[in-house]
């Protein structure tokens, strides 16, 4: 009786008694469900950011027309905002500028990558600010370019020297200590014809060159306008999400037969038609798939919510978002404890980009055969649910 | 008459009380508390402490006499009380399950054993008793183990192991306050009133080996209280065998109980939890309760005694869906439970106090046989056959410093049910100790 204590730290449980309680068959398993009401629906996408972190320094302004047979026509003018450096070297702002040059970084392209297109550059007339601007927004920009430069997907750095004219109109500007006010960027914009946009990131910047010194002013903001026409025709089983397109890829689930379920995990698993993104490329169009996805939970238009991000699982050719936050929004949702009115897939804003997406529509398969397209997975207790 | 204050033992007393009621809370907490997957049937597994002597006699004592002990089965023995008596206990249990397949489970538990206060009103007359004991107890734990279902390898990662913990807590708890009364030297009656409240709980706790995958933990949690009454007596005759001896029946019978309250079904942790369903309002009827015994004392050192105990769980009914209860889906899985116990206790030394220690102890045996209210289904019957428990029970009676005081020390070994059929065996052995003390409160003051 004394050794009593001893067995309290000794618990050895097993399936002993299970043929006594004989409980329901109550184990944990996958379930598969179909999403449903698969639609595009607008979504306003921000393409603009201020640039304040190291994070957001591949953040990029994309200008450039391109026409996609899958995917449709897409055209972008891009505003860049910069900043003096903290401190300019002594007397900087006593002698005249003598050179100004806009030094592009090219970090992104989509659509025919042989081709050279035609940039115009205008002055932004006014303050602007690109936090939060969505991509249908228009900042005032001066009626004729003061310059013009060509750039291919070819080039890493555009180099455009800006006219003496333009220079001796904004030497003071740029000298001033108010600089960062009263000098409000650039506006890029191709000219007709141009077959690929390219995009320009934060690392771009504005070099100055006085008699005895070198300033660069680097990018304090960057904006993507993007206009964004459909194709003539869609593909069939699939639905064309693309970034910039303004539209987002909206569904639901039907969770009735779970009701009241314990759900241990779930995962969404978005299938991307990977042979249809290769499909009736012209020669030397580039069209890159997104690096990631973001995920959404929308209670009322314009009320989104990020649930979480996902990345491309290359095995699976498809992005598979997981995580607590998503199983416990999928544990409200079966307990009928959340306002959720449809999840939302759209391009995360990190980047702005014109990636595109074929998202593969659920699939009716035989019996036995594995489920395709977009679906959730959940563990489930009970299994019979 | 004007009464002094309580003595120095009353607020120690009171304190012990409130503990033990945060106890009987706190055990329901407790993650390591386990016992026979049969406690599983009705409200639990009943529990029957009448006081540690009865619990080293085999549960018998009904009929009893003692001016040490506060035996709270019977009312009409607390007619007999002289000193202001305090008792309580806790108990812990070595469990090994096994079944025909050769699986096996050890588990163990903890509980209080009950507390009880006897003050005497008029000493040798009238008594005052409040009681508090454990009624009954769930506290199953069994284990299913797995890995999860995935058919068409959608889970990232390799196979997901889980194991399903099918869990039962809580159990109910009585608390009785009545008088005993002495007619006269050989009859007594008393009579209380009692209350039983507690929370069954039934509950199924997912648990993964792969991080990625929430415990879930679903609880069936069933609030019940009630009160009751019990209705007790007692006669004794001396010189009945021999001279000095005295030979004693007693009997309770407690009345049926209608138990209110309230279930719910909650998926969650303890702090973050869900209602899958609307609480549902109901009550159950805890079945009478009827106890006789006979007790033989032929003189000071021996005592003899033999107690029945009968509660027909046969004809339980309740709103409420219980282990081994559930008309709709047509499971009737209780059953009467009959109890036959007795025992000896020796006290070499009598009530010579000036005896060596060892002579004053007391030496207690006895055993007792129980056909218990759960009546698992076995394969290949057509019929639930009732449990039945064989259980040998004995224990020291230590003297303390103080005369008024022992320190019991018990023990139980003993096993429940059969292998056959899928069922399960239990083996259990039981270890106890008590500690019992009496002093005197109200004191008339000396005039003068």
């Amino acid at each position: 009786m004394l050794c009593l204590p001893a067995l309290a730290a000794c618990e050895d449980p097993s399936g002993v008694g299970l043929s006594v309680l004989n409980p329901d068959e109550t184990d944990p398993r996958a379930r598969t469900l179909p999403a449903d009401s698969v639609a595009l629906v607008p979504l306003e996408d921000v393409t603009g950011a201020l640039i304040t972190t190291t994070a957001l320094l591949d953040f990029r302004g994309l200008a450039g027309r391109a026409e996609d047979p899958l995917f449709g026509t897409s055209e972008a003018s891009a505003y860049i905002g910069f900043l003096p450096p903290p401190s300019a070297p002594e007397g900087f702002q006593d002698r005249p500028i003598e050179q100004a040059q806009l030094r592009l970084v090219r970090a992104y392209a989509y659509g025919d990558t042989t081709a050279s297109v035609t940039f115009d550059l205008f002055d932004v007339s006014e303050r602007w600010s690109a936090v939060g601007a969505v991509s249908d927004t228009l900042f005032p920009v001066a009626e004729a370019p003061f310059a013009s430069f060509e750039a291919s997907a070819a080039d890493s750095l555009v180099a455009v020297d800006l006219p003496a004219d333009w220079l001796a109109a904004n030497d003071t500007t740029l000298r001033h200590s108010g600089a960062a006010t009263r000098f409000h960027g650039f506006h890029i914009r191709a000219r007709e014809g141009a077959g690929a946009v390219l995009g320009f990131s934060a690392r771009s910047r504005l070099r100055l060159i006085s008699e005895e010194d070198t300033v660069h002013f680097s990018t304090s903001q960057l904006f993507s306008h993007i206009d964004w026409e459909p194709p003539a025709l869609e593909a069939e089983g699939v639905r064309l999400l693309q970034d910039g397109s303004g539209r987002a890829l909206a569904f639901r689930f039907d969770l009735e037969a779970l009701r009241s379920t314990p759900v241990n995990t779930a995962h969404l698993r978005v299938e991307v038609d990977t042979t249809l993104l290769a499909q009736d490329l012209p020669a030397g169009f580039l069209r890159r798939r997104p690096a990631s996805l973001a995920l959404f939970a929308r209670s009322e238009p314009g009320e989104e919510a990020l649930v979480t991000e996902a990345t491309f699982d290359a095995e699976r050719s498809a992005y598979t978002f997981s995580g607590s936050t998503l199983s416990a929004l999928f544990q409200r949702l079966v307990l009928g404890q959340s306002d959720l009115e449809e999840f939302v897939l759209a391009v995360p804003v990190a980047a702005s980009s014109l990636d595109v997406l074929p998202v593969v529509l659920p699939q009716e398969v035989a019996e036995g055969e594995p489920p395709r397209g977009l679906r959730a997975v959940l563990v489930v207790i009970p299994a019979d649910a | 008459m004007r009464l002094p204050p309580l003595s120095p033992l009353g607020p120690l007393v009171l304190g012990a009380l409130v503990l033990a009621l945060g106890a009987a809370e706190a055990r329901a907490q407790s993650t390591r508390d386990h016992g026979s997957v049969y406690s599983a049937f009705g409200l639990g597994e009943r529990v029957s402490v009448a006081s540690s002597q009865s619990q080293m006699m085999g549960g018998a004592g009904v009929g009893l006499r003692s001016f040490t002990y506060v035996g709270l089965e019977n009312p009409a023995l607390w007619g007999d009380l002289v000193l202001t008596q305090f008792t309580a206990g806790a108990q812990l249990q070595g469990l090994r399950a096994e079944d025909g397949a050769g699986g096996r489970a050890e588990l163990t538990s903890g509980t209080f054993g009950g507390l009880a206060l006897g003050v005497p009103l008029r000493a040798g007359r009238l008594g005052l008793v409040l009681g508090f004991r454990p009624y009954s107890r769930v506290n199953y734990l069994t284990v299913r183990e797995g890995t999860v279902a995935d058919p068409h390898g959608e889970l990232p990662g390799p196979d997901i192991p889980y194991r399903v913990n099918f869990e039962g807590d809580g159990g109910l708890q009585q608390l009785r306050l009545g008088l005993g009364y002495r007619l006269g030297e050989a009859v007594s009656v008393g009579a209380s009133l009692d209350a039983l409240f507690g929370t069954v709980e039934h509950r199924q706790r997912t648990e993964f080996l792969a991080s990625s995958l929430a415990e879930t933990r679903t609880t069936e949690r069933t609030q019940l209280s009630g009160l009751g009454a019990t209705l007790g007596a007692a006669a004794s005759a001396s010189g009945v065998l021999g001279e000095g001896d005295v030979l004693s029946f007693g009997a309770a019978l407690t009345l049926p109980t209608r138990l209110s309250g309230e279930r719910t079904e909650t998926l969650g942790l303890s702090l973050d939890q869900d209602t899958l369903r609307a609480a549902a309002s109901g009550s159950v009827s805890v079945p009478m309760r009827l106890v006789a015994g006979l007790a033989y004392v032929p003189d000071a050192r021996w005592a003899l005694a033999a107690d029945v105990h009968y509660e027909p769980w046969g004809s339980f009914e309740g709103d409420f869906a219980l282990g081994g209860y559930d008309p709709a889906a047509g499971a009737e899985q209780l059953r009467d439970r009959l109890r036959l116990g007795g025992g000896v206790q020796f006290s070499p030394a009598g009530a010579d106090r000036s005896r060596a220690y060892f002579a004053r102890t007391a030496y207690r045996l006895g055993a007792y046989y129980e056909s218990g209210l759960a009546a698992p289904l076995a394969e290949g019957r057509r019929e639930p056959a009732a449990l039945s428990t064989l259980a040998l029970t004995g224990g020291l009676s230590l003297p303390a410093l103080l005369p008024t005081a022992r320190f019991d020390l018990g023990f139980e070994l003993g096993t429940r049910g059969s292998t056959e059929g899928g069922l399960v065996r239990d083996l259990f052995v039981r270890g106890s100790a008590t500690i019992n003390f009496g002093e005197r409160w109200f004191r008339r003051r000396a005039l003068g």
